[in-house]
C-alpha cells in the first residue's frame, strides 16, 4: 500500500479506534445528503410509475377520438382493429358528466360505459380486481358501479338506488318537457386505488350511457389494450394512417403528457434543492481538513524531511475527501433502502395517509429504485468530496518543510 | 581518508526582513561529515543552526554555495528528486519529536521505511528490533499520547535510523526533556548511531552532550568556528 493512502487511512480511521470523529461525522453528512437525494428520486420513481400504471389500467393503451364528438359506424374499424395480433382487446367507450343525486346529496362523476353486451373492456377491470363487493358482471342497464371514494363521500355503498341526470336533459327542458332521471342500483364499488378515478368515475352499461346521452348507436372514443411489449406510440401512428380526419389515435402517455411532465420535472426541482445538502457537507469536509492541515503543520513538515513528495502529501489529503465521499455514498444508499423499507410507519406518522391519498392519488408510498440515480448521486457525492479534499491537499503540498517544522 | 559523506561548500543564506533589510544568516559556511563521525553544532539562538541544517538537508535552497550528498551535488537538484534521494540517505530527528498522533510506536517508526518505499516484512521485523533497542519493546502498539516524552523521543529516534541512513540530522534532540531523561536518550542515540555507523550532525545548546561528539562546531556571525 502507498504510503499516502496508508496516512489517509490512518487520520480517517486511526489506531485504536473505530473511526476518527471527523470521519464519521463527513461520512455521516454525505449520507445524508445520498439520502435525501436518492430517496426523492427513488419515492418520485415510484410516483412515476405508480400514476403511469394506473393512468395506463384506466385510460386504456391507445385511444381513439373524434375531436371530442361521437363517433358513428366504426364498426368496421373496430372489426380491422380486432384483427390486428397486437391488440389485445378494442372497446367502444363514452364518457362524459352527469349529475348523481342520493336523496338531496348531489355529486357530479364523470360517468364512463362498460359495454354489457359484448364484455370487450380496454382496462383490466376484471384481471386486476378493480370491482369490490360486487362484480363487473353484476353490471346491467338498470344498475351502476360507483368509485369507491365517491360512495363513501356521498354515504352510498351497494345496494342503493341513485338518480344520474345528464347533460343531455336540458334539451327536454328547452322543449318544456320534464327529465326523468335514470334511476339505478348500485352493484359494486370501482376499487383502483388511484384516487383520481376511484373518487370521481362511476360505471354504466355503454346501452344506458347512449340512452342517457342520446348517443345511438354512436361512441366517443375506441379504446385498445395493446399486447405487452407493443410499442404502443408506433401503434397510435400506425392506426392514424388509416383513420379519416378528424379521427385521431393517441397514446395514454399523449393523452395525460402533461401531467407526467410534472411529476418529471418535480423530481427535478426536488433532486437540485438537495443537492444542496451534499455541498454544505463538501464545504464541512473541505472545512475540516483544513483545519486538519493546519493542525498537522508539522508532521506534513516532517514528512517532506523523510522524503514525501509533494504531490504525494497532496494525495493523503485528497485520498480522504474521495474516501468520505465513498464511504457515504454506500452509507447512503444503504440508509435509503432501509428508511424507504420501513416508508409505511415513517409516512404514517409523519403526514399520515389520508394525505398521500389526497394529494398524491395513492394508498400507499411508491419506490422505484433506478440504478442510474443511484450512480449519478452516488458519483456526484464522491466527486464533490474529492473536490473538498483538493483545496486542503494543494495547501499541504505547499507547505515548505522547512517552515512547516518551525511552525509554534 | 575516511569516505566524505556530506559536504557544504561556502553555504550563504539570506533573509528579507519584514522592513525591506537583508538579513545574512549562514556567510560562507563550509563543513564536511565523514562517514560515521559525529559532529555537534552548537551557538546562540538565532545563530542559524537550524537554517545550516535545512539547508545541508534540502529542505530549503541556499542562497549561493554547494551540497554534495554522497560525493552528488544536490543542491541543483529538484524538490521531488532531492526527496527521494534523502529518504534513504538522512534521518531526522527533532526537539518535538513530530510523532503521527493517530500511528503506534511501531507504526510510526515503519512510517519512514513507507515514504522511503523500503517497507516490508523486514522492515517490520527492524522496527521491533529498533524499538527494542530504545527499551520500548513494551510500548509497540502504544499511541504518542500514552509515552512520555522521553519514550516518544526514542520512537523518533528508532524512525530515523530505521531506512539505515548515511547521516542523521538531529536539532536539539533532548531540548524538551529533563536532564536525566535527556541524557539516557543521548546514550542510546549515540550508542545506535556508532553501531549502525551513522554519521550524526547534533545541534544542541548542551556542552556535555556536545562534548559526547567526536568534533564540535560552533556557528557565530554566520561562520562556522
Amino acid at each position: 500500500m502507498k504510503w499516502w493512502l496508508y496516512i489517509a487511512l490512518k487520520q480517517l480511521f486511526p489506531t485504536g479506534k473505530f473511526v476518527s470523529f471527523f470521519a464519521a461525522v463527513s461520512i455521516l453528512g454525505v449520507a445524508l445528503g445520498v439520502l435525501g437525494l436518492f430517496g426523492t428520486q427513488s419515492v418520485m420513481n415510484g410516483f412515476h410509475e405508480q400514476i403511469g400504471v394506473k393512468l395506463r389500467d384506466t385510460s386504456g393503451d391507445v385511444i381513439i377520438r373524434n375531436r371530442g364528438k361521437p363517433m358513428y359506424d366504426v364498426e368496421p374499424l373496430v372489426d380491422s382493429l380486432k384483427k390486428n395480433p397486437a391488440v389485445k382487446a378494442v372497446e367502444l367507450a363514452a364518457q362524459g358528466p352527469v349529475m348523481m343525486l342520493v336523496g338531496n346529496v348531489p355529486a357530479f362523476p364523470v360517468l364512463r360505459s362498460y359495454d354489457t353486451v359484448s364484455g370487450e373492456c380496454a382496462i383490466p377491470i376484471k384481471e386486476k380486481d378493480f370491482v369490490q363487493m360486487g362484480d363487473i358482471d353484476d353490471l346491467d342497464d338498470d344498475s351502476i358501479i360507483v368509485g369507491q371514494r365517491l360512495g363513501a363521500s356521498i354515504g352510498i355503498g351497494v345496494g342503493d338506488e341513485v338518480e344520474i341526470f345528464s347533460p343531455t336533459m336540458l334539451n327536454k327542458i328547452k322543449k318544456d318537457e320534464v327529465p326523468m332521471p335514470a334511476r339505478l342500483k348500485v352493484v359494486g364499488l370501482l376499487a383502483t386505488d388511484y384516487s383520481e378515478v376511484d373518487s370521481n368515475i362511476a360505471l354504466v352499461s355503454l346501452r344506458r350511457f347512449r340512452d342517457l346521452y342520446n348517443l345511438g348507436d354512436g361512441s366517443h372514443s375506441i379504446i385498445l389494450r395493446l399486447k405487452d411489449g407493443v410499442d404502443c406510440g408506433q401503434m397510435a401512428k400506425e392506426i392514424s394512417k388509416n383513420l379519416q380526419y378528424p379521427m385521431r389515435a393517441i397514446t395514454w402517455l399523449t393523452n395525460n403528457a402533461a401531467f407526467l411532465r410534472i411529476i418529471k420535472m418535480e423530481k427535478v426541482m426536488m433532486s437540485l434543492i438537495i443537492v444542496l445538502i451534499i455541498i454544505v457537507a463538501s464545504f464541512s469536509i473541505c472545512i475540516s481538513l483544513y483545519t486538519s492541515v493546519l493542525r498537522k503543520t508539522r508532521e506534513i513538515g516532517l514528512m517532506g524531511a523523510m522524503g514525501a513528495r509533494p504531490m504525494q502529501i497532496a494525495c493523503t489529503y485528497c485520498f480522504q475527501g474521495f474516501l468520505i465521499g465513498v464511504l457515504g455514498s454506500l452509507a447512503g444508499l444503504g440508509l435509503t433502502v432501509l428508511i424507504l423499507h420501513f416508508r409505511e410507519p415513517i409516512v404514517e406518522i409523519i403526514v399520515g395517509r389520508e394525505a398521500l391519498i389526497e394529494f398524491y392519488h395513492f394508498a400507499h408510498l411508491p419506490v422505484k429504485y433506478e440504478f442510474a440515480d443511484a450512480w449519478r448521486a452516488c458519483a456526484f457525492a464522491t466527486v464533490l468530496c474529492t473536490f473538498a479534499g483538493l483545496i486542503p491537499a494543494l495547501g499541504a503540498a505547499r507547505l515548505k518543510s522547512s517552515e512547516a517544522m518551525r511552525n509554534e | 581518508m575516511s569516505e566524505i559523506i556530506l559536504r557544504a561548500k561556502e553555504i550563504k543564506k539570506s533573509f528579507k526582513s519584514p522592513n525591506g533589510d537583508t538579513i545574512d544568516v549562514l556567510r560562507g559556511v563550509n563543513l564536511e561529515i565523514a562517514r560515521g563521525q559525529s559532529i555537534s553544532l552548537r551557538g546562540e539562538s538565532g545563530a542559524g543552526k537550524t537554517t545550516f541544517l535545512n539547508v545541508i538537508a534540502g529542505l530549503e535552497s541556499p542562497s549561493s554555495g554547494e551540497i554534495y550528498w554522497d560525493g552528488q551535488r544536490v543542491d541543483n537538484l529538484s524538490n521531488s528528486k532531492q526527496a527521494r534521494i534523502r529518504a534513504g540517505f538522512m534521518g531526522f530527528v527533532f526537539q518535538n519529536y513530530c510523532l503521527v498522533p493517530e500511528l503506534n510506536a511501531l507504526e510510526n517508526v515503519e512510517l519512514a521505511a513507507r515514504i522511503a518505499g523500503k517497507f516490508d516484512a523486514s522492515a517490520r521485523k527492524r522496527a521491533k528490533e529498533l524499538l527494542d533497542g530504545v527499551g520500548l519493546s513494551g510500548r509497540l502498539r502504544h499511541l504518542p499520547s500514552q509515552m512520555s516524552g522521553g519514550e516518544k523521543q526514542r520512537v523518533a529516534i528508532a524512525r530515523a535510523i530505521i531506512n539505515n541512513p548515511r547521516i542523521i540530522l538531529a536539532d536539539e534532540p533532548t531540548g524538551n526533556l529533563d536532564e536525566i531523561t535527556g541524557l539516557e536518550v543521548m546514550d542510546i542515540f549515540l550508542t545506535l548511531c556508532s553501531s549502525y555507523s551513522t554519521s550524526l550532525l547534533l545541534i544542541t545548546h548542551n556542552p556535555e552532550f556536545a562534548a559526547r561528539t567526536s568534533a564540535q562546531v560552533r556557528l557565530a556571525a554566520g561562520v562556522l568556528v
